[in-house]
């Protein structure tokens, strides 16, 4: 095995290999390494990375198995770590300089999960300063490159963890989501992302402001949809330690790939995020949808009433929760922050808490109707970034000159990235990102498949079968190894 | 907006300039604005989603 053929490689093919003892855990653990320290200086995918720590694991995996103890299909596997979750040991910044020497004496639970699972963690993945952004451009670690177009973003705020998985980097990363930020950079690098369930994985260990309590998830990305399966599967479950968690039976995810999708209903969302998506994005997605109907499932468009207002409710809430986590450091360190960071939890100050219950009231009124709609149909289905991958440069600007249209790149309701994702945050329902198709700019465009709460098996069948019908996840970047 | 910012700058220590606290009370403002509808959402009876549960059912 070799560099390039790490390029190939997936969960799902590489642990039969592993558990019969044909390929070395340390063997593609160097492999890995090897590949980062040639292609992470031109990514800057990796804030830090661990060789030391991920071969003595690997070594330990390597000799567990051969005294037959595999642990099952994470064994041996090479993961990142998103910056802002918890690493024993491991410098965690959560892309600030607040914390830029911080090494926490805990684990996250989910790493504490994947480390039980026998995977090997090669390093922590960079992201947007505290997480509060969609374009990794951060101004303490560097900006985070997309490997498909190197002058273009990698989406975000976990785009060092999509830029990992998308370059094979690992095989695997774990991410957060309060707002986009799994399913966002898993769209712009042409790979899969998940946001479960409100509360399906623990957020136990997830450095606190980078995302709001209520909104944030922690998630997963992979090359595929199965090897998610793989992943949700070692993640899920209620934690003690989370009094967020969910208390419900973790599905054997697995077990839902290849299953029928014939006669799903499947609801394409509308509503008030159409501006921000371009012809060639609703293009794209609506070929998908027209793959979903060959697969037998059935298409209708629909919205629920109060839909207009789910970025004020997602800005009110994400706003006042993440603010009241900074107040100390805003306090006391308030210049160790960007200006716009600061600025953006200084203005969060000064929401009047009237406000933030009235977004909770309405909150509730938007997730009922959600719920109605989930009579309906089974899938939810919309574009998950409106336009296709912006480049660095572009994002520096205040203005997005995408396809020809003008668009505010950030504006009072968020970035203009975040507004197709926001309704699975603020509803807490499950959402992956899947590729569905590229760009004149070559660059990946996904879609998103959601269901109703805990419901991830639907998902899981319907992104495999579409996935089995299309081949836009079989590609690969274009990366310079030599 | 200006005035609350300028509280805010005393309280916390902050040192911020004329224009930073101009860009922060236009951000507040922006903010409210936006808030603006939700109040006119008819919430009677309707109690707060403080903790959310994708399952819960009315």
């Amino acid at each position: 095995m070799n560099a390039r053929d790490l390029e190939s490689l997936t969960i799902a093919g590489l642990a039969p290999e592993i558990c019969r003892r044909k390929i070395s855990p340390v063997e593609v653990t160097r492999l890995f390494l090897e590949r980062i320290e040639r292609v992470n200086p031109t990514l800057n995918a990796y804030v830090t990375v661990t060789a030391d720590r991920a071969l003595a694991d690997a070594k330990k995996a390597e000799d567990e198995i051969a005294q037959g103890r595999y642990r099952g299909p994470l064994h041996g596997m090479p993961f990142s770590i998103k910056d802002n979750i918890a690493t024993k040991g491991v410098r965690t910044t959560a892309g600030s300089k607040i914390l830029a020497d911080w090494i926490p004496d805990f684990d996250a639970t989910v790493v504490a999960k994947l480390k039980e699972a026998g995977a090997v963690i090669l390093g922590k993945t960079n992201l947007h300063e505290w997480a509060l952004g969609g374009t990794t451009i951060n101004p303490f670690y560097g900006t985070t490159h997309n490997s498909w177009h190197l002058t273009r973003i990698a989406g975000g705020s976990s785009g060092g963890s999509a830029a990992a998985v998308a370059a094979s980097l690992c095989l695997g990363s774990v991410g957060t989501d309060s707002a986009q930020s799994v399913r966002n950079p898993a769209s712009m690098c042409g790979i899969v992302g998940l946001k479960a369930t409100y509360g399906r994985i623990s957020q136990h260990g997830t450095v606190a402001g980078t995302g709001a309590y209520s909104c944030n998830h922690t998630g997963l990305m992979t090359r595929n949809v199965e090897d998610a399966a793989f992943v949700l599967e070692a993640l899920a479950g209620r934690d003690p330690n989370d009094p967020l968690s969910a208390d419900k039976p973790v599905a054997k995810y697995t077990e839902s790939i290849g299953k029928s999708v014939r006669g799903l209903r499947v609801g394409i969302l509308r509503g008030y995020f159409e501006e921000v998506i371009t012809a060639e994005v609703r293009d794209t997605f609506y070929t998908a949808m027209k793959t979903l109907k060959r697969l037998g499932m059935e298409t209708e468009e629909v919205t629920t009433p109060h839909m207009d207002l789910i970025p004020a409710v997602k800005v009110c809430t994400s706003r006042v929760e993440n603010a009241s986590a900074h107040d100390r450091n805003l306090r006391s360190r308030s210049r160790d922050y960007s200006p716009q960071t600061r600025n953006a939890y200084l203005a969060a100050l000064l929401v009047p808490a009237s406000a933030y219950l009235m977004a909770q009231r309405v909150r509730r009124i938007i997730c009922e109707e959600f719920h109605e709609l989930l009579k309906k149909v089974q899938i939810l289905a919309l574009p998950t970034v409106g336009f296709p991958v912006p480049t660095i440069a572009q994002c520096e600007e205040a203005w997005l000159d995408i396809d020809g249209k003008r668009l505010r790149r950030q504006d009072e309701r968020g970035g203009a990235d975040s507004l197709t994702a926001i309704p699975f945050n603020v509803t807490g329902l499950p959402s992956m990102s899947v590729p569905c198709g590229f760009a004149k700019s070559a660059t990946p465009i996904g879609m998103q498949i959601a269901s109703g709460p805990f419901q991830e098996e639907l998902i899981f069948s319907v992104a495999h079968a579409y996935e089995q019908a299309t081949d836009w996840h079989k590609r690969r970047p274009p990366i310079d190894v030599s | 907006m200006k005035d609350a910012v300028q509280r805010l700058n005393a309280e916390y220590g902050l040192n911020l300039s004329e224009e930073e606290i101009e860009v922060i009370a236009k951000q507040a403002e922006a903010g409210q604005r936006l808030f603006q509808k939700l109040f006119a959402v008819d919430v009677e009876g309707v109690a707060p989603a403080l903790k959310i549960d994708p399952a819960e059912r009315k």
